[in-house]
């Protein structure tokens, strides 16, 4: 068999199934991408309000509850809050300068793993560090706010409570994370590993 | 005179050059409907780069980049896995009408039994571009493209010896 002359056969354009209309391909210039990363980045915007809110909910409350230990807490957790958006503001300019889509095959796989992997880990990382000061936290504010005249008094029993939830919450919660991302992205990932190690061997 | 706005100046382009993207979703998607979305993903990718097409390359090489990009980084559902390149695709090619695209059809099924960045570098060599141009759009350098491809087109013809035969009858049994 002659593989370029059957190749060209399969260049005739009344060979050409599906073919789009005029109308078709006029739509295409302005619907929304259906690639992964302008839907991660959405996401990460999405997630980004949902910091910044948070951090000026937990700041007010720093400032409005007179209980040290929420104090305290409650600022690591808005500083827990200030690297995450950093690091996500940051995350957004890399993806805008990522590069064009007309790059090579190569840098453009390598640009999508890295940058899905990336902001998938960051969310399986927020659940494990900010879990385990959030929830002693909310528990000492429900405290202050039931009785804002008694003292936070940690009994043993308040104290391995409060263990419990943050040995197990936390690692649930990025358990999860972790679970819903593999569920989503785990088989786009290895496909795009595939043929990363593909074109390079 | 009346002077063509940009998008439909690029609509032209897309347009002559059609069998490109076509042909790149054909390598990667059996679903019609999918591949009718995965086309006009291509399409849009592509105009929101159009700017930065500096002409530096040919229209057809840029949209060939584009087009293997999109596809290969896009979120596909699990294509079902091929079976081997057996009778009965030879039975499903005898049935065809069209002799000539009998070759065409049975090409295009070993080549779809080829891994995923194999078949676009493949049918770029199909199509006539030099071994500079295709390591220029996968981003490996030449001689590591060469080996590729000379790996390649020997499995190719592992895969379509057997069917060497069997598709002169074909020929011959139509042209009879």
């Amino acid at each position: 068999m002659d593989l370029h002359k059957a190749w060209q056969d399969l260049n005739q354009p009344e060979k050409s199934e599906n073919k789009l209309t005029k109308k078709e391909m006029t739509e295409a210039l302005y619907k929304d991408s259906q690639m992964p990363l302008p839907g991660l980045r959405k996401r990460l915007i999405a997630k980004l309000g949902y910091l910044i809110f948070f951090t000026a909910l937990y700041a007010g409350i720093i400032l409005y509850v007179d209980q040290v230990f929420v104090k305290i807490l409650f600022s690591m957790v808005v500083a827990v809050h200030a690297a995450f958006i950093v690091a996500f503001l940051a995350e957004l300019k890399q993806l805008d300068n990522a590069g064009a889509p007309d790059a090579s095959l190569l840098q453009t796989l390598q640009k999508y793993y890295y940058h899905v992997r990336k902001i998938l880990k960051y969310e399986e990382w927020y659940g494990i560090v900010v879990f385990p000061i959030i929830i002693p936290a909310s528990l000492i504010l429900g405290q202050v706010f039931t009785d804002p005249a008694a003292e936070v008094v940690f009994t043993t029993k308040r104290l391995l409570y409060m263990i419990f939830l943050v040995a197990v919450l936390g690692p649930l919660a990025h358990f999860a994370a972790r679970k819903m991302n593999n569920y989503a992205y785990g088989s786009y990932l290895k496909q795009l590993r595939n043929n990363i190690k593909a074109l390079k061997s | 005179m009346i002077t063509k706005s940009p998008e439909d100046e690029f609509l032209d382009m897309i347009q002559t050059n059609a069998s490109i993207i076509h042909k790149v979703v054909r390598l990667y998607i059996d679903d019609p409907e999918d591949r009718k979305d995965l086309l006009q993903e291509i399409i849009g990718q592509a105009w929101k780069s159009f700017s930065s097409f500096r002409g530096e390359a040919k229209f057809s090489t840029w949209l060939y980049r584009i087009s293997a990009n999109t596809v290969l980084t896009y979120k596909r559902k699990q294509q079902p896995v091929p079976h081997p390149l057996d009778n009965k695709l030879h039975d499903h090619i005898a049935a065809s009408d069209e002799v000539e695209n009998a070759q065409a059809e049975l090409l295009l099924a070993a080549i779809k039994r080829l891994p995923e960045t194999d078949r676009l570098l493949v049918s770029l060599h199909l199509d006539g571009y030099s071994n500079e141009e295709v390591a220029d759009v996968v981003g490996l350098d030449k001689p590591h493209v060469a080996v590729k491809l000379h790996r390649i087109k020997q499995q190719l013809i592992k895969m379509l010896k057997p069917h060497a035969n069997a598709n002169e009858s074909v020929k011959a049994s139509t042209k009879a």
